[in-house]
């Protein structure tokens, strides 16, 4: 296959603190990649980065589909196929679930897949109901059926599963597959352990802002660096 | 001196904006009120200083009703906050107008004369003006550093609902910001009506220069908005003097014009970016 | 609220008013045709806000200076240029519009608050330099301007000595501007403007160009609003730049949000109102501010998707009141979309 975003040097700094320092990450097409870290590591930050809503430091390079996109704008990634979701989920809240996947449908120019994919998410029960009116999880459903409207080539999603009970994560996961199976690439940040090792292809780790070990989801679980720095935030707690 | 003033009129409008995420266009009405409170007072013989105090506690208290029958219910989204403030101006000013006719009042300088200052030879009741103006601005920024209810607002600036969980009484403290800022806007309003004729529309002008200096400095920052109010009494009186007097009013617009353009986040302001 | 439910109900508003206009066209009086001019002028004024306000999220206090802009490259071009009324009011639309789209390039990467305050600094400058570039504009003594005469095609057929024509010519403008913005919101730039407005993040990460959306709202909303502004200069045939300032523009974005934000109606009925209200209760016009702040601020509190807004939300929750069937027609609707 090959790689599809390619990320080197990445850096960024708010006023003085440096929040990412020299991220390289290599994420293969057809993937399903987890960002991984303790609080405060910087992983909603690097996607900030990555998708256009901060401008990282001279120097860093990402590359996508062998083209430099370092800076772009997120409209212009998303018209590429690089899409992605938020940490808390959003909608266009005045408009019925429907109308906020076909809002999406029809930017993606293919306005007739809205029903297919109020299907295939399970959403059709809320087809009418306003996103305002939704309850959280289903909120969640909607931003992932949102993406697979637009029918994108990476998907970058920022901890999909938070708040999420088992059920609604075990619709996620399924629909995080279904996404695969397309051919789609999927990047995600994610707290949950148990749901990471059994979906991700490989897992990076970031604390404070560096990358620290990148390997398959065994390796990184079983790697002393990555305990000491999940369990020494535990005890510093305790 | 009008530098000083515009910092008055400044950290009280920066202070509603940073606390309460208000964008309130109606403060130059609080200014208007305190002018015209002062005003009547210093008619009826109450010495200056007393009128002035008067004049900002009558901008304040007006501040607490206005904020707890409107600007509260507004919290959630502070475009409603903007549009009241609208509506505000529209009530206070010809309110004032209906109560007292559109006419200019003229209070003559409590101090009279000239004061001859290395040199420079400046009428009293500016340099008084300056100097109480200074002395107010420390007390406030005193206030908020060194105080507890100076603490406490400045929690609430960051983050209303931790402060809330910490103990802060949010509804006391807002209005207790929000009557400082007016207050403080009032006071501005008394100094000016010593200087020049108040009018019930006389709020327009000052509160416009408040949003540029408040812009200048980063909405929300004091500090930015005391520098940034000195900033622009510096950039008025050169502009005035070496380019158009006439255009004097234009420069800070183009000052804030230009500023949006390159650092919208104002000289000292933060960037905030949500994901 | 963004996509508005347009159904048979929603024409009567504008047939009624159609009716109306025909009436005042044949029989109005001559007070009563001033008025109508006024209003129409102003509901045009007001729905060009609304396009970027009500429906792409771009609160502006700066109108009225679109407005006056209009107004004044009108007069300019007809006395210093002798252009035919017709090429006039082009000519101040299109001032407007550059205007606008400048105005969105400038300020649009700002939050709200600060594009608020942008767009008025802006304004107010925009008014000092039609005070004090006297030469050109004749500073606060105003300008005035000359009507054509003659009625041909630079008139648009129409006689502009009278006042008649002027109406036809502002419930025209009223009409186009209606059915326009109609067809606007309709299409893949109006459904942009929406998202844009509900939430500018999410619509980027689907591939909103958020930036070129909001110049483009903002250069149509330019040009109406400029158009309509030509159009009342030379009716009024004075125009001074008192009339085009802050408190003007706080006007209009009273009439909006009276009215009903994003909607098309409301604009409309939110000029009827703070213009013909006070005539016909015969206000002292400081009382009328007054009233007008107090409703205002009664709407923004009680009433915030305007008086119009407030009328459709009735009329949804009615029609999707519980025991009722999730209706064919909605699904049919949506699909028609397509």
């Amino acid at each position: 296959m090959g790689v599809l975003l390619d990320i080197s040097n990445l850096s960024l700094a708010f006023g003085g603190v440096k929040a990412l320092t020299d991220v390289n990450w290599r994420i293969e097409e057809g993937a399903v990649a987890a960002l991984i870290g303790p609080n405060g590591a910087g992983k909603t930050t690097l996607f900030n980065c990555v998708t256009g809503f901060l401008r990282p430091l001279p120097g860093s390079r990402v590359l996508y589909d062998g083209r430099d996109m370092t800076g772009w704008a997120t409209h212009r990634l998303a018209e590429a196929g690089l899409v992605r979701t938020f940490q808390h989920p959003k909608s266009f809240t005045g408009m019925s679930v429907r109308e906020n996947i076909l809002a999406a449908a029809r930017i993606a120019g293919d306005p007739s897949r809205t029903e297919a994919v109020l299907s295939a998410t399970d959403l059709g029960e809320f087809a009418e109901r306003r996103a305002s009116e939704c309850p959280y999880g289903v909120v969640r459903r909607l931003n992932i059926a949102m993406v697979i409207a637009l029918r994108p080539r990476l998907v970058m999603l920022d901890e999909p599963a938070a708040g999420l009970n088992d059920v609604e994560r075990q619709v996620l996961a399924r629909n995080i597959q279904k996404l695969r199976s397309e051919g789609c690439t999927v990047v995600l940040v994610e707290h949950d352990m148990n749901f990471v090792m059994s979906l991700a292809d490989d897992v990076t780790v970031l604390d404070a802002g560096k990358v620290l070990v990148h390997g398959s989801p065994e390796d990184v679980t079983s790697n002393p660096e990555v305990i000491r720095v999940y369990l020494g935030q535990y005890d510093a707690a305790s | 001196m009008s530098g000083t003033l515009y910092a008055l009129v400044a950290v009280g409008l920066t202070m509603t904006f940073g606390i309460m995420n208000i964008t309130n266009f109606a403060h130059g009405e609080f200014l208007m009120v305190g002018a015209f409170a002062t005003y009547a007072l210093t008619v009826s013989g109450v010495p200056f200083v007393l009128a002035l105090l008067g004049g900002a506690a009558a901008a304040a208290v007006l501040g607490v009703l206005v904020e707890r029958s409107t600007f509260r219910y507004t919290l959630a989204d502070p475009i409603n906050g903007l549009v009241v403030s609208l509506g505000l101006i529209a009530i206070l000013q010809n309110g004032m107008a209906m109560m007292v006719g559109t006419e200019f009042f003229n209070l003559a300088p409590p101090y009279a004369g000239t004061v001859d200052v290395g040199g420079v030879v400046i009428a009293t009741q500016r340099l008084f003006t300056i100097g109480f103006g200074v002395v107010a601005i420390a007390g406030v920024w005193v206030l908020l550093r060194r105080s507890s209810l100076g603490r406490s607002l400045r929690a609430l600036a960051v983050d209303p609902t931790a402060a809330g969980l910490m103990g802060v009484r949010t509804g006391y403290m807002y209005s207790a910001a929000f009557a400082l800022g007016c207050g403080l806007a009032g006071l501005a309003g008394g100094l000016l009506a010593a200087l020049f004729p108040a009018s019930p529309f006389m709020g327009a002008a000052p509160v416009a220069k408040g949003f540029i200096v408040i812009v200048l400095g980063g909405l929300g920052s004091v500090p930015g908005a005391i520098a940034g109010g000195l900033i622009l009494g510096i950039v008025e009186s050169l502009g005035a003097g070496y380019i158009s007097s006439a255009f004097r009013d234009g420069f800070g617009f183009v000052a804030l014009i230009l500023l949006l353009l390159v650092k919208p986040s104002g000289l000292f302001g933060v960037m905030e970016r949500r994901a | 609220m963004s996509m508005g439910y347009t159904n048979r109900w929603s024409i009567v508003p504008w047939a009624l008013l159609a009716l109306l206009s025909v009436y005042l066209v044949a029989a109005g009086s001559d007070f009563l045709q001033h008025l109508a001019v006024v209003t129409a002028v102003y509901a045009v004024l007001a729905m060009s806000l609304n396009l970027a306000f009500g429906y792409t999220g771009l609160f502006s206090i700066a109108h009225a200076s679109l407005f006056g802009i209009g107004a004044y490259g009108a007069g300019l071009a007809m006395n210093f240029l002798n252009a035919p009324f017709a090429v006039a009011v082009v000519c101040g639309g299109l001032a407007a519009a550059v205007m606008g789209a400048t105005v969105a390039a400038v300020f649009s990467r700002m939050e709200g608050p600060y594009f608020a305050i942008g767009t008025f600094a802006l304004g107010e400058l925009v008014r000092l330099l039609l005070n004090e570039w006297r030469d050109l504009t004749g500073g606060p003594m105003g300008l005035m301007i000359v009507r054509p005469l003659g009625a041909d095609l630079g008139t648009f057929g129409l006689d502009l000595s009278q006042r008649r024509s002027f109406l036809i010519l502002a419930l025209a403008l009223l009409a186009l501007t209606a059915i326009g913005f109609a067809a606007l919101l309709r299409s893949r730039l109006g459904a942009r403007m929406t998202h844009v407005r509900d939430d500018p993040y999410l619509s980027a990460s689907l591939g909103v160009r958020v930036f070129r959306t909001k110049i483009e709202a903002f250069f149509i909303s330019g040009l109406v609003a400029g158009i309509a502004g030509a159009v009342f200069g030379v009716y009024l045939m004075f125009i001074a730049p008192s009339s085009f300032s802050g408190m003007e523009s706080v006007r209009l974005v009273m009439m909006v949000v009276i009215g009903g934000a994003g909607t098309l109606l409301g604009p409309v009925v939110g000029a009827g109102l703070l213009v013909l209200l006070p005539q016909a209760l015969r206000m002292d016009p400081t009382i009328s501010l007054i009233l007008t702040g107090v409703i205002l601020v009664a709407v923004v509190l009680f009433l915030p998707k305007g008086i119009v807004g407030a009328v459709i939300e009735r009329a949804r929750r009615w029609r999707e009141r519980p025991g009722l069937v999730a209706r064919p027609a909605v699904a049919a609707a949506t699909a028609g979309r397509n």
